[in-house]
């Protein structure tokens, strides 16, 4: 058989291409959009197509925040990035022209109100914040439970409340309504000001301790405050070494110093020595009563063994010194 | 040319094309974006943006309880004061100013440098002031050497109803300490896979904590000195790959009490001659550094690693004091002069999970989590003697120091399956089943109890019936078993053989709580939680023997409008603990039931952007919490006066906005708390005849605030909004 001339077989496929082309673009959908991979369509103006209609100072605040920056290689607003529909995905059927009386196609919003899968939004975040987050976040038991980043944190504000010392409580307590509870009682950890927060303590993305704590134990997460307790002591009280919550209960109690039960009965659960240890301290031992004891009222236990958490004296083997 | 009688020609032939073509148009042809210029955006352009904020606070009543944590706590009126500031350049470079409350003793400051992405650098300060009661009474001074001293003309009497000079004496101290916190910190990040971060804090925490004092029989709650600095080193690098992480950190913790050793005078009559002044021994200092290394990967589709080891060391080596101050005790030798205490914390933690339906299909829809935690205390501390001298009166015994130890081992395994591909749910909807078994296990140095082992295990079922409504329930059991309890002498003094610590003690644990979240019309949003857990110490004959905590709660949020929000809460909560003495030093003779009931209860409203001026925060808040013990001795019952502690009261928050550039903040405040405390009320300085107590009392206060401030924005646009805060907590 005779082999077309390669000029001919050349022009044949340069007008085979350029027929494709131009059959592609006849295919073309509606000028709002543009083709993507797996048959989605982007928007023709990307943020500009998005502004005209969501031009509200809190979709606009997104500007004042890393996501809105041009600066950052990684920002959706960088050179090349896919702006608006880097998170929302393609956006070229919601932003075309639509007849009349037909609904708008929707695009993908994030939080409580969002149609999508949590997994699904989810990984939108996760596909850029793919650092020690993502990693952290797999099968933490927030993920598990099916929370949302947005359900935590406002990315179209110049203020994500949950990032905020002061402020990440209430956004915690939205689900935890026990610490909001615990919160409200008369002694408490001071989370809602300028100090300390929940994830003083805890790693709300996850971590492999108990509670999502910080660091590798209650006792190491406490002594990040209260180093004074650390020790080692010459002489320890051997419970408050395993685990301070043996006594104290740390999101709230209406016993001072935040502890489960208040002196002497706390005290009296592990001290069994004969005399005023095991003493059936009632009513009638306070004053006033029948029989004042001094080993009730004031702090109690607390007014001899004022060292309960470990003395360096050497004659502190009771913790009195 | 006709297009569409071009394109109905050529489509034909050409859609050979696209089909043969298509691959190779996919791949050549990514979404343009060369035509976005995002001429609409407002990005910043390295206008200063600043706001500031001066104003007055009035407080018209003194309540240490009222400003227990920002220094609210005297009548009176404040400063309110704070403002922030801020730029982003086009090229990244940014930087913040933040003050708050900076009339106030919680006040802070911060600021903030950088190029975002690349590096950022942070300095902070935050002060946190804590008050403790209203007032509290002494009669000591502060004399030589930082010593407490009794005014002259004291007369040491036996009991404080012999002290004749000690109301007279009586002064008023403040009880609080303040913390200032100085931090500096940054992060460089050098490239998109590699990340470092520093941070160094300076902490001092200074002021007067109630210290109990003793000589044998007799006490007194003294104004104890406060004075500690702490430095904490927190340091880190990271690399991520694609699929993993791996990353090197190092804490260093330096604590330093500044005052080593507390010294009082004994205001009773010496028990013993030479008794008359106690010392004791504040905290010593102690440092505490370790290195940590994690690493996570996520192996193939299905599963992901995470590995995290550190090694730590704990140290502490202060000089002792003498075993007394008493010079009339013959002075013994210590055993060694300081404690060269040095405690070894390991810990190594291990997290496999996975989709196994992405292994095998026949087990699509299950994932599984197995964990592994290894945790050790090593206590290589010294063991000694000590001849040690009772509370400065006179020579004791001989103990010696009990260094514990222990090693905590977990083993996890849990496992959820989706049921909604069983049973064909559709989206939006979901139902599963997970269960778990835990098992922890306890090695003890030096303690009644060498071994100990807890199984756990539970169940629970999530279900989403229908897309507005969400159930959750879990049940679970838990059974320990330790190894046979010795009674361990501590100090000469045998425990009662029958006790059992608790957290030593055989124990049956279970378990169940509940939820439940529905999404009503009307964008109301109505949670429903409860929770019961019951523990019983079965072999505990003295000690406790059982602790119950159960409670419910309910919330309720309604987006009334875009601007308008209303919520509500309720809690109730009962916590009881039961536990059994025995003042004959053998069976059980007495039993003391002691329960918490507590309820809570909030109201909030939230208006925002009112005639597009006006964003108001209305909250209201109730605290009632019933405390109560019963003892039972033999056939009697006998129960304490009810520790009620009552708080409530509402806040208004109004922010007006007068000109794009001016708000006018007003914020009224009122408090009501009040407390029953049979520890406290009615006990003076002199009311117990061995202690010489510090009269303080249980807190009782109505406190209203008013405060008013400006806040004036410079720069910036005319949508309202600040210059973009994040600060890290």
């Amino acid at each position: 058989m005779k082999l077309p001339p390669a000029s001919v077989v050349a022009g044949f496929l340069l007008t085979a291409g350029f027929l494709a082309q131009a059959a592609t673009a006849q295919e073309t959908p509606p000028a709002a959009e543009q083709s993507g991979d797996a048959g989605e369509s982007y928007s023709r103006d990307g943020a500009d197509s998005c502004i005209k209609c969501h031009d509200s100072p809190e979709v606009l605040s997104l500007f004042k925040s890393k996501h809105g920056s041009r600066a950052l290689a990684h920002s959706p607003f960088a050179d090349g990035e896919l702006q608006c529909e880097a998170c929302h995905g393609p956006g070229g059927a919601h932003a075309a022209r639509i007849r009349s009386g037909q609904p708008r196609p929707p695009i993908p919003n994030f939080g409580a109100n969002s149609v999508a899968p949590v997994a699904s939004q989810n990984q939108v975040c996760l596909g850029c914040h793919d650092t020690n987050v993502q990693h952290a976040w797999h099968d933490a038991t927030h993920d598990r439970n099916g929370v949302a980043c947005a359900d935590c944190h406002q990315i179209h504000t110049t203020h994500d409340a949950v990032r905020s010392t002061r402020e990440q409580a209430e956004v915690c307590f939205d689900c935890h309504q026990q610490q909001r509870a615990d919160h409200l009682k008369a002694f408490r950890h001071p989370i809602d000001g300028n100090l300390m927060s929940c994830s003083s303590c805890h790693s709300p993305h996850g971590s492999a301790v108990d509670f999502y704590l910080r660091r590798n134990s209650i006792n190491e997460t406490c002594y990040t405050c209260h180093a004074e307790k650390r020790g080692p002591y010459l002489w320890e009280h051997a419970p408050v070494t395993e685990n301070c919550s043996n006594c104290h209960v740390p999101h709230g109690s209406s016993q001072p110093a935040l502890l489960r039960v208040r002196a002497p009965l706390l005290c009296q659960q592990c001290h069994s020595q004969a005399g005023h240890p095991t003493f059936a301290y009632g009513p009638d031992n306070l004053p006033g009563g029948s029989q004042p004891s001094s080993y009730l009222a004031a702090g109690s236990c607390l007014n001899c063994h004022s060292q309960v958490h470990g003395s360096n004296h050497p004659s502190g083997s009771r913790l009195t010194r | 040319m006709n297009t569409q009688r071009f394109t109905r020609a050529t489509s034909g032939f050409a859609g050979r094309w696209i089909v043969l073509l298509a691959p190779f148009l996919a791949a050549a042809s990514p979404v343009d974006t060369s035509k976005w210029r995002c001429e609409f955006c407002p990005f910043e352009d390295g206008e200063v943006v600043a706001d500031v904020e001066a104003g007055s606070i009035y407080v018209d009543d003194s309540a240490a309880k009222f400003g227990e944590y920002d220094g609210l706590n005297e009548e009176g009126s404040y400063l309110a004061l704070g403002g922030s500031a801020g730029q982003r350049k086009g090229n990244g470079m940014f930087w913040r100013a933040a003050a708050e409350d900076l009339g106030l003793d919680s006040r802070s400051a911060a600021v903030s440098a950088g190029r975002e992405g690349s590096w950022q650098v942070d300095l902070g300060y935050v002060a946190s002031p804590h008050n403790v009661f209203d007032t509290t009474l002494t009669p000591f001074t502060v004399g030589a050497n930082e010593s407490l001293t009794l005014p002259s003309g004291w007369v040491r009497a036996g009991s404080t109803q012999g002290m004749t000079a000690l109301n007279s004496s009586l002064r008023s101290y403040d009880l609080e300490t303040e913390r200032e916190r100085v931090s500096l910190g940054g992060r460089f990040d050098s490239s998109s896979r590699w990340h470092t971060q520093l941070n160094y804090t300076h902490e001092t925490r200074d002021g007067q904590r109630l210290l109990g004092s003793n000589f044998i029989t007799t006490s007194s709650q003294l104004p104890g000195p406060v004075d500690f600095v702490t430095d904490q080193l927190d340091w880190s690098v990271r690399y991520d790959s694609a699929h993993g992480s791996i990353g090197i950190s190092y804490f260093g913790s330096f604590f330093s009490d500044q005052r080593w050793d507390f010294i009082w005078a004994n205001p009773f009559t010496a028990i013993a001659p030479g008794a008359d002044q106690g010392r004791s021994a504040l905290a010593p200092d102690n440092n505490f550094n370790q290195l940590a290394v994690n690493f996570s990967q996520q192996l193939g589709e299905a599963w992901y690693l995470r590995m995290n080891g550190s090694l730590g060391r704990a140290r502490q080596d202060d000089s002792f004091l003498p075993y007394t101050m008493n010079a009339l005790i013959p002075i013994t030798p210590l055993p060694r002069t300081s404690l060269d205490g040095e405690v070894d914390i390991s810990h190594f933690d291990l997290q496999l999970s996975g989709n196994l339906g992405k292994v095998l299909p026949l087990l699509q829809g299950l994932r599984g989590k197995l964990t592994y935690r290894y945790h050790e205390r090593d206590n290589s501390t010294p063991q000694a003697d000590y001849a040690y001298v009772e509370s400065d009166t006179f020579p004791g015994g001989v103990a010696s120091n009990l260094p514990y130890g222990y090693e905590r081992q977990n083993f996890s395994l849990l496992g959820e399956y989706d049921l909604g591909r069983l049973l064909q749910l559709d989206p939006g909807r979901f139902a599963r089943l997970s269960g778990g078994w835990d098992r922890e296990e306890w090695d003890r140095t030096l303690q009644e109890s060498e071994s100990s082992t807890e199984d756990r295990g539970w169940v629970r079922v999530q279900v989403r019936p229908l897309t507005w409504l969400t159930f959750d329930a879990r049940y679970g059991a838990a059974n320990r078993d330790t190894d046979p309890y010795v009674a361990t002498a501590i100090a000469g003094a045998p425990q009662n053989p029958l006790l059992r610590k608790f957290n030593l003690a055989n124990r049956e644990r279970d378990f169940w709580d509940f939820g439940a979240q529905l999404s009503l019309p009307g964008d109301v949003a109505l949670s429903l939680d409860g929770f019961h857990r019951d523990d019983e110490y079965v072999d505990s004959a003295v000690g406790l023997t059982r602790s119950r905590d159960v409670g419910g709660s309910a919330d309720v949020s309604w987006s009334v409008t875009e601007r308008i929000a209303a919520f509500a809460f309720y809690s109730r909560q009962e916590i009881t603990s039961e536990q059994s003495g025995s003042q004959s030093f053998g069976a059980p003779d007495w039993r003391a039931e002691s329960r918490d009931r507590i309820e809570s209860a909030s109201l909030g409203l939230r208006l925002s952007e009112l005639g597009e001026r006006w964003n108001v925060q209305f909250d209201y808040f109730l605290m009632d919490s019933q405390g109560e013990i019963e003892m039972l001795t033999g056939l009697s019952a006998a129960a304490f006066p009810p520790l009620n502690i009552r708080s409530h009261g509402p806040r208004l928050n109004v922010v007006f906005r007068a000109t794009p550039a001016l708000e006018i903040i007003g914020n009224l405040q009122y408090e009501h708390f009040d407390a029953d405390d049979w520890a406290l009320d009615g006990v003076e300085p002199d009311t117990l005849p061995s202690i010489l107590a510090s009269g303080a009392d249980a807190y009782d206060y109505d406190v209203n605030l008013v405060g008013l401030s400006f806040r004036y924005r410079f720069g910036g646009s005319d949508d309202g909004e600040p210059a973009a805060e994040e600060e890290e907590p």
